[in-house]
């Protein structure tokens, strides 16, 4: 008596997951004077949906209504705002991110973020699926680690991460003491539909020119706080 | 960058058991230096893949949910095209008879010193035993008896999930316990890095059976019975119940052919019984004295055996902090056979021949009774409380008839031997260990205690006569003597033990000792001429007492980071001798200071490799018998005198290890160098006189060294259901004894190698093997005689499933030993074969009709070459016979799959 292998497994080609991004904001101002702020809620916690199917995917924040106009809330910049969202293209490799930059709209074009994976044999599991670990690092010393399965087919992810073979379920940034993590997985065949941006040329980026600008933005602040702000947007 | 010519790369993936395509598996290419994932695709709905790959070496992983990962190792070069061999992916979710791998396992795991087996990976019969089980295990062995080597090493004790298991006979577990109800095979070594380890203790193995989860539920157990309905007979019965908490098992097993698997494991007795007729035979350093005629602890298999034994095991976790481990077994054993042996000493000027013809008969009924409690109050304590107790009562009738000559004869004895026994011990155990919140720390006492009273009554009946060179009687001997001894064995010990982490990597251990050992020697010797008047014989009767108190103290370094460890450590130890003759009144205190270095390291440069090297040196202080005032005159043609001036012996011993599995290959190394230099090494020193009496005293001497060496390799052949195993063990050493006063020594070598090949069908399993050895012995005094010699074993096995659960199998040892000068030519081949049949779905009903050495050729055989002796013995045992066999297998709820 054998079990024929397919018939117990399924696979997903579309669908949608829900991501927790959780920050120890504690951890991440240390040495700057937000650290005591933080000293009684540490984390920093955030539900994110990526609907996806086999092509293209939004990752975004469901139910928040465009043009409501979030001030900055009393997150000093570490939460990402609910009204960032990132819309990706599988065929074409790319991906539009749409967020916040202080009082401006802006939009990210620029292809889908895949460093050179290491993969290192151990495998976890997350939200009832078997993933495989791997390792990359980004701008040559941000270390990312990954989680990613088999059952779900597109080489995609959360933010603007993709590139492994299967769905990232789990993600994590070590320097930015912020993980994602999925916490439920729904089939389906949700409708994606590409959000309509603003085509202003001083509110596209690519990520070489959004990181210079945040740079510059931030150029006038304090350390550490300065440095810390600069690694959290260049995400 | 240069964009090198690709490689495009085509594979299929398919479903091991429906041989079926399978789409979506993840076939990635990953870089064999630097991990980095180059290259991945998902097989289309047939299982084909196709990739441009850049010229590299890689590892190729084939994943698929819920089946085990596919690993490759495959080198890409500037060709046009490869074609990969299909990849075939089992399913996790198939019967337990499949393979159950845990990463790029190949149901090996090696971590430290401990090497893990996965139970269900190496395929058995349905109903095999764990015996039959650890016989297909790389690195273990088992033989006919049904001891288990591990890697080399004896393993002592076998432990079923964590615990012992009727710790009196290790071989219930082995014998009853079924492989199908083993999820783990985990073997280490006891005694590693303690630094106060007597010579007596050498390095040991354990066993752990650890169970599969669903196997803890539920009662199991077996029948069987053995005949050829005409003189042999055996029968036993096993019964289990086990669930979380609680283990009841009990057997009960009687047989007049099968020597009885009995505890090999060290029966803790403290002291020595005094008793007369030496032979002694050197091992390692150690001067072993051995007892012709009593039953010592060293099992006698010389003879045919009766035994019967009964045995009752209780373990019950009462709640979450108390533990109830308890266990009685009584055992009745017999033994009965001829002995003949041969034997051929040479002295500086000539050389005798002794020939004995022995007749042996014993019996004794031994009961021993264990019960331990353990206490954990709290998460970081426990509390251990052992006892245990032991009874044997026993006879032992010996007649011998012993011839001496040299060019005629010179002297003949005819003895016989009346012993009765009764051996009582009680050991009890009580130990504290806390461990602390601080990761590594911990502390612990122990407090032993240990009596041990014997009595011993013997009759002796002697007969001796010398001759002259014409064959005249010169001279006669009579005796008739009786003589009542009893021995009391006290010890009592209080250890201490504390061990501390200095830092991550570094920890240390102290340690201190004190132990206080009395034995007391009441030994009466009664002359009677006409059996009727006893006449007390003082200058063979004695009444001493022999204590050891003893300090010892010391402390230990380990250092263990990454791939690395370390240890160091030193003790030292005060030992206090005093003996006291009662009769006398003579008191002779000798005290003797001690120093006991311990060093070693460990390095695993991979995962799954392990090297070792150790060092340690160890005193031993002369024993009672050596030097006791005693002369005994047990055996008239050898008498052993004590030496006052014995030092005590120190002991240099360098070990080295590697333990090595090879995933990808499926290639399983071990070995081991051991190297054993004594000083002050306590040796024999003869004195024979013209009439071919011996007298025997120990002396110390130097320059003795002990070298061996034992290596194995064992692989699994590409794309063939076929392994091979080959070894290699060689063995030097350089003994010295005395004689006549002059040194006499001796050099032996010994290199043995294996190979064997084991192929595994669905219908065929055989397994050839060929042993090859060469010994060399040289002396001084012995160039000539026997000193050479080759022993040639090959071996078949085979066994072979027909139609109707038929099975039929054979296995044929052709022992070869040529002739040399002083032995004759002496080959046995011993061939044994059966046919089985299976009944019902696992197998569960069983007969089996058995030939045991079908061409009649089993004789008892052994054969010794020391410094200046060479001897061969023969004893009967049991030779051609046919049994039929059956053998049920019952289980219910849970203890069934």
């Amino acid at each position: 008596m054998y079990l024929h292998a397919e018939a117990q497994v399924e696979f997903y080609n579309s669908g949608s997951i829900k991501y927790e991004r959780k920050t120890n904001a504690y951890r991440l101002a240390e040495g700057s004077w937000l650290h005591k702020f933080y000293e009684k809620n540490k984390f920093i916690n955030d539900t994110f949906t990526l609907e996806f199917d086999s092509i293209k995917s939004i990752y975004h924040f469901p139910g928040f209504e465009e043009d409501a106009s979030e001030g900055m809330g009393f997150s000093f910049n570490m939460a990402p705002d609910k009204s960032n969202l990132v819309y990706k293209n599988l065929a074409g490799d790319s991906f539009v991110a749409n967020r916040q930059l202080f009082d401006s709209r802006i939009t990210i074009t620029d292809s889908i973020r895949k460093p050179d994976w290491k993969i290192t044999g151990e495998t976890r599991e997350i939200a009832g699926f078997l993933c495989h670990k791997a390792v990359g690092i980004l701008y040559d010393s941000m270390y990312v680690v990954a989680f990613y399965t088999d059952q779900i087919l597109p080489q995609n992810g959360p933010e603007t991460f993709g590139g492994l073979p299967g769905m990232i379920m789990g993600l994590a940034i070590p320097r930015l003491y912020t993980t994602w993590m999925a916490i439920s997985f729904e089939p389906g065949n949700p409708e994606i539909l590409k959000p309509k941006f603003s085509k202003k040329k001083k509110e596209s980026f690519n990520w070489s020119t959004y990181n210079k600008s945040v740079s510059e933005q931030f150029s006038d602040w304090g350390e550490p706080y300065k440095t810390l702000l600069v690694w959290m947007w260049s995400i | 960058m240069l964009q090198a010519q690709k490689c495009e790369v085509q594979g299929i993936v398919i479903d091991a058991y429906s041989g079926k395509g399978l789409q979506h598996a993840n076939v990635c290419f990953i870089g064999k230096k630097d991990s980095i994932l180059y290259h991945f695709q998902r097989t289309d709905k047939h299982g084909k893949f196709k990739l441009n790959v850049a010229p590299n070496h890689y590892f190729v992983e084939v994943s698929f949910p819920q089946a085990i990962g596919f690993t490759d190792s495959v080198n890409v070069t500037t060709q046009a095209m490869v074609q990969m061999d299909t990849i075939k992916i089992w399913n996790k979710l198939v019967s337990i008879r499949e393979v159950l791998i845990q990463k790029y396992n190949n149901g090996i795991r090696i971590d430290g010193d401990t090497t893990e087996y996965l139970a269900d990976f190496f395929k058995t019969n349905p109903g095999a035993t764990v015996e039959d089980l650890l016989k297909k295990l790389p690195g273990i062995q088992v033989n006919k008896n049904g001891e288990i080597k591990a890697q080399g090493q004896q393993v002592k004790k076998i432990l079923v999930d964590g615990e012992e298991f009727f710790p009196d006979d290790p071989s219930i577990a082995t014998k009853y316990l079924r492989a199908d109800m083993i999820e783990k095979v985990q073997v280490y070594e006891e005694n590693k890095d303690t630094l106060n380890v007597s010579a007596d203790d050498e390095k040991t193995k354990t066993l752990n059976l650890q169970l599969k989860q669903d196997q803890k539920r539920g009662s199991f157990g077996r029948v069987e019975a053995a005949s050829d309905f005409e003189k042999y007979w055996s029968g036993g019965v096993f019964a289990g119940h086990f669930n979380q908490n609680l283990k009841m098992a009990g057997f009960a097993k009687t047989s007049n052919y099968q020597n009885a698997a009995l505890g090999w494991q060290d029966r803790q007795q403290f002291g020595s019984a005094a008793t007369g007729g030496t032979n002694t035979s050197y091992e390692n350093g150690m001067m072993y004295t051995s007892y012709n005629n009593s039953f010592s602890d060293e099992l006698d298999r010389r003879g045919i055996p009766n035994n019967t034994s009964i045995g009752l095991l209780f373990n019950n976790n009462l709640g979450k902090k108390v533990k109830l481990r308890s266990s009685y077994r009584l055992a009745l054993e017999g033994l009965q056979g001829n002995i003949s042996k041969n034997a051929r000493y040479f002295l500086p000027d000539t050389s005798y021949t002794i020939d004995d013809s022995i007749l042996n008969k014993t019996a004794q009924t031994g009961h021993r009774f264990n019960l331990s409690v353990t206490w954990n109050p709290d998460s970081l304590t426990t509390i251990d409380f052992s006892n245990s107790f032991g009874l044997t009562m026993g006879e032992i009738h010996s007649e011998l008839i012993s011839k001496t000559s040299t060019a005629s004869l010179l002297n003949s004895n005819n003895r016989i031997t009346e012993t009765e026994f009764t051996k009582g011990n009680y050991n009890g155990v009580i130990n504290y260990t806390r461990r602390f919140l601080k990761k590594g720390k911990s502390f612990s006492t122990t407090i032993t205690i240990g009596y041990a009273p014997n009595t011993q009554d013997r009759k002796l009946t002697s007969g001796s006569k010398f001759y002259d060179e014409n064959g005249q009687i010169k001279i006669t001997q009579n005796l008739e003597q009786k003589s009542e001894q009893s021995t009391f064995n006290k010890n009592v010990n209080l250890s201490l033990n504390f061990t501390n982490p200095l830092s991550k990597y570094l920890t240390y251990t102290i340690y201190a000792n004190a132990s206080h050992k009395a034995d007391e020697n009441n030994t009466n010797t009664f002359n009677s001429d006409s059996l009727i008047v006893l006449e007390k014989v003082d200058s063979l009767s004695n009444l001493f007492e022999l204590n050891q108190d003893k300090i010892n103290s010391g402390f230990s370094l380990n250092w263990k980071k990454k791939k690395w460890s370390m240890y160091g450590g030193l003790g030292g130890n005060y030992l206090m001798m005093s003996r006291l003759n009662k009769v006398s009144s003579v008191n002779v205190k000798t005290p003797y200071l001690n120093l006991f270095p311990a060093m070693g390291f460990g390095y695993s440069w991979k995962k799954q490799r392990n090297v070792g090297l150790n060092y340690s040196g160890y005193a031993n202080p002369p024993s009672i018998n050596a030097l006791q005032p005693l002369v005994n005159n047990m055996d008239p043609l050898n008498i052993t005198v004590g030496n006052p001036d014995l030092v005590q012996s120190f002991n240099h011993n360098i070990r080295g290890s590697i333990n090595s599995f090879q995933t990808l290959k499926g290639r399983y190394l071990w070995g081991f160098i051991n190297l054993n230099i004594p000083r002050n090494a306590m040796v024999n020193s003869s004195w024979i006189d013209s009439s071919g009496r011996r007298r025997n005293m120990t002396v110390n001497t130097n320059g003795n060294y002990y070298f061996s060496t034992n290596f194995d390799v064992n692989q699994r052949m590409k794309k063939l259901p076929l392994y091979y195993d080959a070894g290699l063990q060689t063995s030097l050493s350089k003994n010295i004894t005395f004689v006549n006063g002059q040194k006499v020594i001796t050099q032996s070598q010994s290199y043995t190698m294996d190979i064997g090949f084991d192929a595994e069908g669905e219908n065929i399993e055989f397994s050839l093997s060929y042993s090859f050895s060469y010994n060399r012995n040289i002396s001084n005094l012995n160039n000539q005689n026997g000193n050479e010699y080759i022993t040639q074993t090959p071996s078949l096995y085979l066994e072979a499933k027909l139609p109707k659960k038929f099975e039929i199998y054979t296995n044929c040892d052709l022992n070869m030993r040529p002739a040399t000068d002083v032995f004759a030519k002496r080959n046995v081949y011993f061939i044994e074969a059966g046919v089985k049949k299976g009944f019902g779905k696992k197998n569960n009903f069983e007969l089996n009709l058995h030939v045991n050495d079908l061409l009649n050729q089993n004789v008892g055989f052994q054969r010794n070459i020391t410094t200046n002796l060479v001897s061969q013995e023969l004893y009967t045992q049991l030779s051609r016979y046919w049994l039929l066999k059956a053998r049920w297998n019952f289980a219910a709820a849970g203890g069934s799959k």
